[in-house]
């Protein structure tokens, strides 16, 4: 196991957003965390990339604490992506991407740091807007801008929190295959929020459904998302189907609780 | 690999294409400072001004003149610009707020109180006897309450999550705090006290000295090549402070120890020169417009020309209605304002959506 | 009569007035028995000035305004302190009512400390003034703004606006106040010994030649002590008039203007801020320094005056000047060469310039028959500086 949590609860204030949480995570899978709003999907998100402190329990990576890790080794090792990304003032693609190579820059750009980010420039294929600035760009192309930006840092573990929120399908799709991809081609753990169900459940190993800062249940995507597991957890009646691409979900209607 | 090759090629033309900018600015520093060196109420024909720089001049009143009031004043002038840009530059970048300098932070005013608690009480509570080391008097006092604007307002910030927006407007209501209470100096003090008041809050480089300049130069050396060296976590700190963290940086640490330093540099500058509004909320604008927001570029950069900026402001004030001299806060308010308008609407992209 | 009556008509509104507000605040209680007494005072000096058969003067006041007053004046409120001190030389200071911060605090010798303060020039307080009931209140021209009038004419206070400081109108407006307070012998026994002390000054300076004058220039002591650069009081005004005073002082002194600045009196300002680099350029023979904050009628020590002067030496380019490096330098409180008592200071001034010429004249000899027999104070205080004979 590449990543673990034990018991892991976060509070803010008197408040406990997550409670016991524990998971068990490989490299080279791809895991979705999923849940309805305010089940604590970004807490746990903050939590794994050691943004927010525990209050109980520990999140091992390599069989470390991440805790005891300085800020530039563990920087080396995780890359992290939030939802709402703000820019401040703006920095160009390149710019931005460059930032990945933060954690081992002194001062000057190595060779190895440009060859890092010009592969990643041309697999995502931002080449071509490496002069634009962030905030010119598409919901879609900024996704990757930032996503590239995480995968300069080399991680072992990509951290995405809804990645595809903001994209229209094509996008949500690349995004999607590119995060399969480095799962299965360079045995990168990710970790990810979506919302939506049928894309989780194609793209993922594994799933954990949240609700109420605990774990519901995990698993592989067909022992997850399940009619029971479904209408418990988000209060709507579901019909299940295996499609062609994974699972096929149609939401009935709300059950009154 | 032809495509490493490009990319390589594409970031290294950005960075001469910036390179060669610091360079043209530096260049137009270099000539308006050779300009400023020329002018004077006291015509010094370029032969003699040439002869007085290589130190084989005979007439000692025209040497003393360019080399103890003209050159002290212009070097004042420049490093007032770059300590004043070079502070809105980092505040801007540690608050992701464009609109944030010495001014919005309270430094300004809290200097502006501490100068003029040095001159009301040190008239009245010293008599003249301070006033011979009055001046030293002001200028530490203007430090001191500079500083203490500062953890003052960071001191609320913290107390509500560290959020920048709590930062900022804690910074405007301690400004307004500090500017009440030179209000009430002012209006409590006798006039001649009062009358140096109205001279400081002003603003200016007459009577600079080198002495100064011997503090001051060294200090803002240091702290320049502290500054730059953080050039990639202020970078990082514009993806957000969570993603800053993510990428190694620690943001607290960087976060005292830039602004402190920052205080430091703009409290130290004002005491001396008095308040010059405008530069440190300018120059960086300026500046981002032209080499983009790549700290390690933009913080020369804004160096160089709110440098530029004052002292061409300050040449314009000693020339235009020569010999009576015009404080120099107005001109850069009202060039600047204007200007800064301009830029307001005419500019590219929008850091304030 | 009329002027009973037209206070009346004034007092209904007036009380209409406060007692809609209090009405408004609802409170009746304790107050109401206030406002019922501004109407009785009124109505009892009536006969005083009945049985004086009020002779009344109508006159223009510097300000350009036409007033007519009875005569004389009993009742009057004085802001402007040269002319308190005025109406104390003219031996009127009985029917002085009360002045204000200035007055009190650089003109301690007039003793009027004991009599109500109405505040600073520029913000006074109107409803003591209100209060005091006065027939008229002497402000200076420009100083407090118009609020003044329109604030205390309704309530039948004149406002009379004169300076009593500056060259071409003191003679005119001490003849004025001499009038008013029925002293105009007195008035015009002033006048007398003020000319024969000018016309001495100005008969011993006649024979000066051009370049055997030497080059004055006038400063501010408080800006250049504080680093707060040359600060120039220009000796002439926009259209070479006389400038403010304590540069046009060394003209009257037979030396000439070391700057060649022009006054603009629109200005509020009375100094010009100059580049060093021209003071250094202009390179004056004398330096004469002014303020208040220096020196007075309560000085005794000299210890400062050397001090402060040694301070500029050290920290400014004054020691580069000729000036400097004579130590021609010299201090005067404003008032004595810039303001009321010129004709002494520029007689100083003169000598400290010219010492040749006036060794037979005692300058200090007239300020103290100034204090002493116009006055009727003891002498004290020290008014000038020579820094060059402090050494």
């Amino acid at each position: 196991m590449y990543m673990q949590v034990t018991g892991l609860s976060v509070q803010f204030g008197d408040k406990t957003i997550l409670q016991d949480i524990v998971m068990s995570m490989s490299r080279g899978e791809v895991v979705s965390i999923i849940g309805p709003n305010g089940a604590g999907k970004t807490t746990l998100l903050k939590s794994l990339a050691s943004i927010l402190p525990p209050a109980r329990g520990t999140v091992w990576l390599d069989g470390r604490d991440v805790r005891s890790f300085a800020a530039n080794e563990l920087a080396k090792k995780q890359g992290y992506v939030p939802q709402h990304s703000s820019f401040g003032f703006p920095l160009t693609v390149m710019e931005t991407i460059l930032l990945g190579r933060k954690p081992y820059i002194k001062w000057g750009i190595t060779a190895k740091d440009m060859r890092v980010v010009a592969d990643i420039m041309d697999k995502l294929q931002l080449t071509e807007m490496s002069e634009r600035f962030l905030d010119e760009l598409s919901g879609g192309e900024r996704q990757k801008v930032l996503i590239a930006r995480a995968l300069a840092q080399e991680p072992q573990v990509l951290l995405l929190d809804e990645p595809t929120s903001a994209l229209d399908i094509r996008h949500q799709l690349e995004v999607l295959e590119l995060v399969r991809e480095l799962a299965q081609q360079q045995q990168v753990l990710v970790i990810l929020i979506l919302h939506d169900l049928e894309l989780a459940a194609r793209y993922s190993d594994c799933i954990y459904l949240l609700q109420d800062g605990k774990i519901f249940a995990s698993g592989r995507p067909e022992e997850v998302c399940t009619p029971s597991h479904l209408e418990q957890v988000y209060g709507v009646q579901v019909e299940i189907e295996s499609g062609s691409y994974g699972l096929k979900m149609t939401a009935v209607r709300p059950v009154s609780r | 690999m032809p495509i490493e090759g490009k990319v390589m090629a594409l970031y290294q033309g950005s960075v001469r294409r910036k390179l060669l900018l610091l360079g043209a600015t530096m260049l137009l520093l270099i000539a308006s400072t050779l300009y400023a060196i020329s002018r004077g109420a006291v015509e010094v024909p370029l032969y003699d001004l040439l002869k007085i720089l290589f130190g084989q001049s005979s007439d000692e009143m025209l040497t003393y003149i360019v080399y103890e009031v003209r050159l002290p004043r212009i070097v004042m002038a420049i490093v007032t610009g770059i300590s004043l840009s070079c502070a809105g530059v980092i505040m801007q970048a540690l608050l992701r707020n464009p609109l944030a300098d010495p001014f919005t932070l309270g430094v300004s005013s809290g200097a502006a109180f501490g100068a003029a608690l040095a001159i009301v009480a040190g008239a009245s509570v010293f008599g003249i006897n301070l006033v011979q080391s009055g001046h030293w008097m002001i200028a530490l006092n203007a430090f001191v309450f500079g500083c203490l604007a500062v953890l003052v307002v960071y001191g609320i910030a913290r107390l509500k999550n560290s959020s920048t927006t709590v930062l900022l407007l804690a910074g405007v209501a301690i400004g307004q705090l500090f500017s009440a209470g030179v209000s009430g100096l002012k209006y409590f003090s006798d006039n001649e006290a009062l009358k140096d008041l109205v001279v400081w809050l002003m603003g200016g480089f007459w009577g600079a000295k080198w002495q100064v300049l011997q503090i001051l130069i060294p200090l803002l050396v240091v702290s320049l090549a502290i500054l730059i060296k953080y050039a990639w976590d202020l970078n990082a700190l514009s993806a957000g402070e969570e993603v800053a963290r993510t990428l190694g940086v620690k943001v607290k640490r960087i976060r005292w120890v830039c602004l402190l330093i920052v205080t430091l540099m703009a409290s130290t500058t004002i005491a001396f020169t008095g308040i010059i509004g405008f530069i440190g909320l300018v120059a960086p604008h300026i500046s981002r417009i032209i080499i983009g927001t790549d700290t390690r570029f933009l913080l020369p950069c804004s160096c160089l020309v709110g440098a530029l900026l004052l002292l061409l402001s300050d040449t314009a004030a000693r020339m235009l209605l020569s010999p009576v001299e015009i404080p120099v806060g107005i001109i850069t308010a009202l060039f600047g304002a204007p200007f800064f308008v301009y830029l307001l609407v005419k500019k590219r992209r929008d850091y304030w959506a | 009569m009329t002027i009973t009556k037209q206070r009346r008509t004034i007092t209904i509104p007036w009380l209409i007035a406060i007692f809609a507000i209090l009405l408004l605040t609802g409170c009746a209680s304790a107050p109401s028995s206030e406002p019922e007494q501004p109407s009785s005072p009124p109505n009892q000096a009536s006969p005083a000035t009945e049985t004086h058969e009020p002779e009344v003067l109508t006159f223009t006041d510097t300000a350009g305004k036409e007033i007519t007053l009875p005569l004389p004046i009993e009742r009057a409120v004085v802001l402007n302190r040269n002319t308190a001190e005025a109406i104390t030389l003219l031996g009127a200071k009985d029917a002085i009512l009360a002045t204000g911060d200035t007055t009190i605090k650089n003109n301690p010798y007039l003793e009027l400390a004991g009599k109500p303060d109405v505040g600073e020039t520029k913000q006074v307080n109107l409803e003591l003034i209100l209060s005091l009931k006065p027939q008229v209140v002497f402000a200076y021209t420009n100083r407090p703004d118009q609020t003044l009038e329109e604030k205390l004419e309704p309530a039948g206070i004149k406002v009379v606006r004169i300076n009593n400081y500056l060259p071409e109108q003191m003679d005119e407006e001490l003849r004025l106040l001499g009038k008013l307070f029925r002293k105009t012998d007195k008035a015009e026994q002033f006048l007398k010994w003020k000319h024969s002390i000018e016309q001495l000054l100005a008969d011993r300076v006649a024979g000066l030649k051009e370049e055997e004058k030497k080059s004055v220039l006038a400063l501010s002591a408080g800006f250049l002590n504080t680093n707060g650069g040359y600060r120039i009081f220009p000796s002439q005004s926009i259209g070479g008039k006389p400038g403010v005073g304590e540069g046009y002082a060394t003209i009257l002194a037979g030396g000439k203007d070391a700057a060649d600045l022009e006054w603009n009196p629109a200005e509020s300002s009375t100094t010009i801020m100059v580049d060093e680099e021209y003071v250094l350029k202009r390179n004056p023979d004398v330096i004469t320094l002014h303020g208040t904050w220096l020196g007075g009628y309560e000085t005794e020590d000299a210890k400062p005056f050397e001090e402060t002067l040694d301070n500029i030496m050290k920290t400014t380019s004054v020691s580069r000047l000729k000036a400097g490096q004579t130590r021609d330098i010299y201090f005067f409180y404003t008032n004595f060469v810039g303001s009321d008592k010129r004709y002494i200071g520029t007689l100083q001034l003169a000598k400290y310039l010219y010492p040749d010429l006036f060794q037979d004249v005692d300058p200090e000899q007239y300020a103290r028959e100034y204090y002493e027999k116009w006055l009727n104070v003891p002498y004290k205080g020290i008014w000038t500086y020579s820094y060059k004979d402090a050494k």
